[in-house]
């Protein structure tokens, strides 16, 4: 995989404003050895994926005062951050739900409850085809 | 003032009983600021604990656990709280290796005798500790358990069974749920939160030869969408209790069961208003085009709850229509009213 420059490992921004869920996430990119931002509702998110340009979003669709699939739009929207990959968290599986995601930009998703396992490959995939 | 043969008169009796009341409702007041130290105090400790026992936790999830020293029973029941709502979170392995932690330190087995405690607290206590656990030796104590005496102790267990996602305790809390031993919205929840792991035992509870118990189980298989169980819910919409007959209609209409919808269509002359109306809800639900005309003739002519779900279906499968049969001189208000509705949301 291969951080953005400047950048001795890639740096992940987890959006949730579940606490426990941002502990299971963050814990499992640390141990994975990432950096890893988190913000706890999708404004927050939104600065600091507009600030630090992390090399990877992962966003939980309903948090408060932006939900994810705007927070993706938005990212798309900047040129400093349109090509960030993003993977959706989400409770949310029905088809209409994940084609919204696709359609707002999002690269992949990720269904809760979710797998440690899974959550890290597919980390891992996305950060290794950059 | 008349004064008693002791000379008390009765201002006396009122100067003292204010008094007492004053005395009364100061102390009363600081029992309940006392109160309110003392779980803000508890909750204070238990965040604490919390903090300090994350890293355990986190570890216990991941199978790497061995390093850390054995918490003492406070954090152990912290832990398992903590452990508890992470478990929630994930699939996978977690589950497992939650159970290999608590297990290897006996902490199942003694929460299991609390079970058989004598006083009700220590047995509820039990029964919510061993939900986090994610034990599987633990289901067959708490299925008994919940048959206690104490209300408490089977609202806990049934919790429990939830967080443990036990698919034998389908049964027994769907008649927990019926008989009203365990309150509806907790084994409700306890039911959903087991889900698509429940559903396979669910097939004989949808005959059941008590209809609450095929109405609840009806109404499971709806909210759980399992769309193999609409043969079995198509066959209840002529179940001789009107309570199933409704339920399997708001399921069909939730599984969006178009192969239904002919069987769903009788239901519209069904004798009881409450059906026909549920039924009409279905149809709409599922969009069945066919069934237009007869909810139109319902909209005009039903008592007005089949005829508001009549019109509001219609103007859900069909706008048009709805709006060409609102411009005839016999619409009736309820066409007129979900016609309004219509072309207001269309501005």
């Amino acid at each position: 995989m291969t951080p953005s420059a400047g950048r001795v490992r890639p740096l992940v921004l987890v959006a949730d404003d579940d606490e426990d869920i941002l502990d299971l996430v963050v814990f499992r990119l640390e141990q994975a050895n990432y950096d890893v931002a988190s913000a706890t509702n999708g404004a927050e998110a939104l600065t600091l994926a507009r600030e630090r340009i992390p090399d990877l979003a992962i966003l939980d669709v309903m948090m408060p005062k932006l939900d994810g699939y705007e927070v993706t739009r938005q990212i798309r929207a900047n040129d400093e951050t349109r090509d960030m990959p993003v993977i959706l968290l989400t409770a949310r599986v029905q088809e209409a739900d994940v084609t919204r995601g696709f359609e707002a930009g999002a690269d992949d998703y990720i269904k809760k409850p979710f797998s440690p396992q899974e959550l890290r490959a597919r980390v891992q995939s996305i950060l290794g085809r950059r | 003032m008349p004064a008693s043969a002791h000379g008390v008169t009765l201002g006396d009796v009122f100067r003292w009983g204010s008094a007492g009341l004053a005395v009364a409702a100061v102390v009363f007041i600081c029992v309940l600021a006392l109160r309110r130290v003392h779980l803000s105090r508890q909750e204070h400790l238990r965040n604490r604990a919390e903090s300090r026992l994350r890293p355990l936790a986190l570890a216990i999830i991941d199978g790497d656990a061995g390093e850390f020293a054995l918490p003492d029973e406070h954090d152990i029941r912290v832990l398992a709280g903590l452990l508890s709502r992470y478990a929630r979170q994930l699939t996978g392995t977690a589950h497992g290796h939650i159970a290999a932690y608590f297990e290897a330190r006996g902490e199942v087995e003694r929460e299991m005798e609390g079970l058989r405690g004598r006083r009700p607290w220590r047995r509820a206590t039990a029964a919510f500790a061993l939900g986090g656990m994610s034990s599987p030796t633990a289901v067959p104590p708490l299925l008994r358990a919940l048959e206690d005496p104490n209300p408490s102790v089977r609202a806990a267990v049934a919790c429990s069974l939830g967080r443990l996602k036990a698919p034998e305790a389908v049964k027994p809390l769907l008649e927990a749920l019926v008989s009203g031993a365990v309150p509806g919205s907790l084994a409700g929840w306890a039911l959903i939160s087991i889900g698509a792991a429940g559903l396979p035992g669910l097939g004989t509870l949808v005959t059941h030869p008590e209809a609450a118990i095929r109405a609840v189980t009806i109404d499971l298989v709806g909210v759980l969408g399992d769309p193999a169980y609409t043969p079995l819910l198509t066959e209840r919409l002529r179940d001789s209790a009107a309570e199933v007959r409704a339920k399997a209609a708001v399921s069909l209409g939730r599984l969006g069961a178009s192969e239904a919808a002919t069987e769903l269509r009788t239901v519209l002359d069904d004798r009881v208003p409450y059906v026909r109306a549920v039924a009409a809800e279905a149809l709409g639900a599922i969009g069945d085009r066919r069934a237009v005309d007869a909810l139109l003739g319902m909209a005009r002519h039903d008592q007005q709850d089949p005829a508001q779900a009549a019109a509001t279906a219609v103007a859900r499968i069909d706008p048009r229509a709805l709006r060409a049969s609102a411009e005839n001189p016999d619409a009736g208000q309820y066409v007129l009213e979900a016609s309004d509705l219509v072309a207001m949301r269309a501005v």
